[in-house]
């Protein structure tokens, strides 16, 4: 099989505050890691690979320290590295993020076809999750989000366990496919020092506005069609009240 | 036929074989709320896949303007590859101002379907949305790095302003209007790749937890699992359901599906008891639309009380028992 798993550098930690002076973000720590979920996606191409045989290829879009996470991937037996990194791309939302990767996706298999895309559930920075399926929309490819098992694999379909609300079912699709992955499907094994250092050694390959050959007015900030207008601190709902166990304080039970 | 009309408001109603989802009730009151702040504003409401006449009859007693269906028997809505390519037909004949719905499971992965074939954008799990006095612009409010700010996004030229809301249950009561437009579309069939094969393998405890009025939530803070007894006493006592944060998760003390935060289940009870629960942000954000907090922890510097409406700073060894028997 042919995989691609799409994945993010994300900060480590989400503790940013708010300059009260310039309304800047300010944030604790400027370290950067490879995005929890995007792990169990990792996790399961390998997992494939093993089971299958084929290609694993690893791609991200983001800065020269994007890198990093690429690194990580390969250390955990991916085959190949993409970084898309242009400063054209600065600045996307959610579309344009999908846009660009599918792009770069495209641009892998000029010559031969990809079977499946795996994604994390969702980035832990942006949280949206949506950049997934938007993917496959571009690439024009079924989608399934929140995967947690996959039972069985035929020439032609997955077979696959996948989350809903409040429920789970059962589901048969077509492939090529996307899956964005939960947790359950599990994390890599962890790399030896060997593993490290041999992906420290692999060449990634960077793909620029130009080889993707897309119009620099329509994508990063320019062709993103959300903007944000406005930070600002949450509002605390209201002072907590204390009580002492000697009072009576039963009537913090009422729902009404 | 021309569909269109000035300052339409469109929402997707989810349903499971014509079954309203538990979170119409807050999308259309959202929804209402929006029209309610524009010109001439106009509300339709889009129904596709297999549904009935009851449920359309439902859905007239709600305080929408139009009802746009599609009826096609065959249709999961989880086929999202089909249901997309409906929706897409369908927006493209009506072009609202403003497409919104529940930011669900299913919602969460059709939406941006239906945003990219739009080419417009797309915001996830809205909090509150309002319309700009001066713009006339969708302001489009949700939580940024893992709720530690807000941030609040514009769609500005592209067309409709989409989102996703945090889905939410309620049962406040709507005004009803009388005489909906019921519009029928008729498509052609769109083969989907995806094939249902077991629909719902629902999971009782994640159902009941849902639709708990008082959800009591334990941490790490309880120190062993053999400290849940007491906490199953209280939520007898009090018709009550469990859940726990990750931490408890990860240890093994409660299964995942009791997992409420950011990477669990979502709840909005009218009571929340946090037990020794200190109160991270991932925590939180699970808990974050119920209407009132009752946080129990040892220690008084936690950040669940800064969270909480009502709070005692004591062990929950003692506390619980000393409810149970105030009860």
């Amino acid at each position: 099989m042919n995989i691609v798993v799409a994945i993010k550098q994300v900060p480590v930690n989400n503790n940013i505050t708010l300059d009260p002076t310039t309304n800047n973000l300010q944030r604790s720590s400027t370290d950067s890691i490879l995005n929890l979920y995007d792990l169990y996606a990792i996790g399961l191409s390998i997992n494939l690979k093993n089971k299958y045989g084929g290609k694993v290829t690893v791609i991200t879009m983001g800065p020269e320290k994007a890198k990093e996470a690429l690194y990580e991937a390969l250390s955990y037996g991916v085959d190949d590295a993409i970084l898309l990194n242009c400063k054209r791309f600065a600045g996307s939302d959610t579309l344009m993020t999908a846009l660009t990767l599918s792009k770069g996706i495209q641009e892998i298999f000029l010559d031969t076809a990809f079977d499946l895309i795996l994604t994390g559930k969702q980035s832990s920075d942006g949280d949206t999750g949506q950049v997934g399926s938007s993917l496959a929309e571009y690439l024009k490819i079924p989608s399934i989000t929140n995967v947690s098992s996959i039972r069985e694999i035929t020439n032609k379909h997955i077979f696959l366990t996948k989350k809903a609300d409040y429920s789970s079912m059962e589901l048969k699709v077509e492939y090529p496919v996307l899956l964005s992955c939960l947790k359950d499907l599990g994390e890599p094994k962890t790399p030896s020092i060997m593993d490290k250092i041999k992906a420290k050694n692999h060449d990634i390959r960077i793909f620029n506005s130009h080889h993707l050959k897309l119009d620099k007015t329509s994508i990063g900030l320019k062709g993103s069609p959300t903007s944000v207008i406005k930070v600002f601190k949450p509002q605390r709902n209201s002072k907590c009240v204390y009580h002492k166990k000697e009072d009576n304080y039963t009537s913090i039970l009422t729902t009404i | 036929m021309n569909y269109k009309t000035q300052n339409e408001i469109c929402i997707f109603i989810e349903h499971t074989n014509g079954k309203l989802s538990p979170y119409t009730n807050n999308l259309i009151k959202i929804a209402n709320d929006l029209k309610n702040q524009v010109k001439n504003g106009f509300l339709s409401a889009i129904i596709i896949g297999n549904f009935s006449n009851d449920t359309i009859e439902q859905l007239s007693n709600y305080p929408i303007d139009r009802i746009l269906s599609f009826y096609e028997p065959v249709l999961n809505l989880f086929q999202e590859d089909s249901t997309a390519h409906y929706l897409n037909q369908i927006l493209l004949e009506i072009k609202p101002e403003i497409f919104i719905g529940n930011g669900t499971v299913l919602g969460r992965s059709l939406f941006p379907r239906v945003a990219t074939k739009l080419g417009t954008g797309l915001t996830a799990d809205c909090t509150k949305l309002s319309i700009s006095k001066e713009s006339g612009l969708l302001l489009q409010t949700r939580p940024a790095f893992n709720g530690n700010l807000m941030a609040t996004i514009t769609t500005k030229t592209t067309r409709p302003q989409m989102v996703t809301i945090r889905p939410i249950k309620s049962n406040s009561s709507l005004n009803i209007r009388k005489n909906v437009q019921v519009v029928k579309f008729d498509f052609d069939l769109f083969e989907s790749k995806i094939t249902i094969l077991n629909p719902s393998i629902r999971s009782d405890v994640t159902e009941k937890l849902s639709n708990a009025e008082i959800v009591i939530g334990v941490g790490m803070g309880i120190k062993t699992p053999n400290n849940l007894g007491l906490v199953y006493d209280l939520a007898k006592k009090l018709n009550a359901s469990i859940c726990g944060t990750r931490a408890v998760v990860d240890a093994g003390w409660l299964a995942a599906e009791y997992q409420v935060g950011q990477t669990g289940y979502h709840i909005s009870p009218k009571l929340y008891i946090a037990c020794g629960i200190s109160g991270a942000i991932q925590h939180r954000i699970g808990i974050a639309e119920s209407s009132k907090v009752f946080a129990i922890n040892t220690d008084a510097e936690a950040p669940i009380f800064t969270f909480a409406n009502h709070g005692i700073v004591g062990d929950f060894k003692d506390i619980i028992p000393d409810l149970i028997s105030k009860i």
